[in-house]
């Protein structure tokens, strides 16, 4: 992929990693199970544990917007959307997580990163859709119009409507946090730290 | 940069492109909660009767608002956060998010900002706010609100020096709560505005103090 040029060091935080090794038994708990579904700590998590109740609902939150059993919309979907949330946000740090997330997790090629990241080959009429939404709405409050809203509104009931606006908007959130404190890409996901610089070639809007 | 008093008006409140649900159709745990947030706030704010077409969403983002606004282990004062608040919203761009944090910081007080918020500031006050001609209070406000405007205004370019100040004035704690704060506002500017929810027709008069922000600082990249 001659787009990407990856980091090749895991920089150091702009603040101290809070001391997770004498964490509460309640907070080890959380980020145990965090750990275990990711299958490392995120350098994100241990930044974050220094307000351990900030902590436990931010997860609560990514829980319920991504991959809650009463979503409407799957977690891949959603995935997908958030990858390119996340790169018109200029955010590295998650770029790296969800090439990562969708490599492992979800069996993605190369190819198909890039497809996404260029708008290429939606899965069908509503995934065409919900790309556009979400391409619209995090390049700035500008390019989002009524004619975006109305096509959502066409092919997805509210609910629907309700799950991919919060996925725009927690990715948007997490987007803010990790770029603006510069956070550091956790070593082994260096490689995917070159996926954020991938640009859409024409707008499909 | 126009004066608020000259800016477009918002008369009316308009419908939003999906429906709101009924308050007859919430979802019983979803309304437990909501409550006391409605009655905090005095009013139903139409954003939530979006997101109750997703309890499990709408129940979890309210939280997410009480944890970093508000919780009692806070460690920074709820007053700046309001402001901040402000401060993010106009540079992202949310007339609806600035409408209701003026509403909130122009309330008197109700002696309790538990039970009513309310922060008595004057239109000189939410302007300069808005606009960066206010005077911080202490150092903790002048370098946060130095971030804030920072990470609206150019996130992937937050200048070194500004994350020096944060480092040199605030605890670790300090700095988790308020970046997440200027990030919780960002999620909650984005789904407002992408989904173009209505002010509320109580909150129009305030929704003109987005057109204040200095037109180089809202937001709008690639």
């Amino acid at each position: 992929m001659s787009e990407i040029t990856a980091q090749t060091e895991e920089n150091q935080p702009f603040v101290p990693y809070a001391d997770i090794e004498n964490a509460s038994t309640d907070l080890s708990r959380q980020l145990d199970s965090y750990s275990e579904r990711m299958g490392y700590l995120p350098n994100a998590l241990k930044f974050y544990s220094h307000r351990p109740h900030i902590l436990k609902q931010i997860m609560r939150t990514n829980n319920a917007i991504m991959r809650h059993p009463q979503n409407v919309l799957s977690e891949e979907f959603k995935y997908r959307l958030s990858f390119i949330v996340s790169r018109n946000n200029g955010c590295r740090y998650c770029c790296a997580h969800h090439a990562d997330t969708l490599r492992r997790k979800f069996g993605y090629s190369d190819d198909q990163l890039m497809d996404i990241l260029k708008l290429r080959n939606p899965r069908d009429e509503r995934e065409r859709v919900a790309w556009s939404f979400v391409h619209a709405g995090s390049l700035g409050p500008e390019h989002t119009d009524d004619e975006h809203r109305t096509d959502l509104a066409d092919v997805f009931s509210p609910g629907e409507v309700v799950e991919i606006a919060c996925t725009l908007g927690f990715w948007s959130m997490f987007n803010r946090v990790h770029t603006c404190t510069d956070m550091p890409i956790e070593g082994h996901l260096l490689e995917y730290s070159g996926w954020v610089d991938v640009t859409v070639d024409q707008d499909v809007n | 940069m126009g004066t608020a008093s000259q800016s477009q008006s918002y008369p009316n409140e308009d419908e939003p492109f999906i429906p709101y649900v009924a308050m007859a159709d919430l979802d019983a745990g979803l309304k437990a909660a909501f409550e006391p947030h409605f009655q905090q706030l005095g009013f139903v704010p139409n954003a939530m009767m979006l997101y109750a077409h997703r309890p499990e969403i709408a129940a979890t983002l309210l939280s997410l608002n009480t944890k970093i606004m508000r919780d009692p282990s806070s460690t920074l004062p709820l007053l700046m956060k309001r402001k901040i608040a402000l401060i993010c919203s106009t540079i992202n761009g949310c007339a609806y998010c600035t409408a209701h944090s003026c509403s909130i910081l122009k309330r008197p007080s109700s002696g309790d900002p538990l039970l009513g918020e309310g922060w008595g500031l004057d239109r000189e006050g939410l302007e300069g706010l808005i606009d960066g001609s206010d005077i911080p209070a202490d150092d903790i406000e002048r370098v946060s609100f130095a971030y804030a405007r920072a990470a609206s205004k150019d996130p992937t370019n937050v200048p070194v020096a500004v994350l020096h100040d944060l480092r040199d004035h605030l605890t670790p704690p300090q700095i988790v709560e308020l970046a997440c704060a200027v990030g919780f506002w960002k999620l909650f500017n984005t789904v407002h505005d992408s989904l173009a929810i209505p002010v509320e027709a109580d909150l129009a008069s305030e929704a003109h103090y987005v057109e204040l922000a200095p037109a180089s600082a809202v937001v709008g990249v690639v």
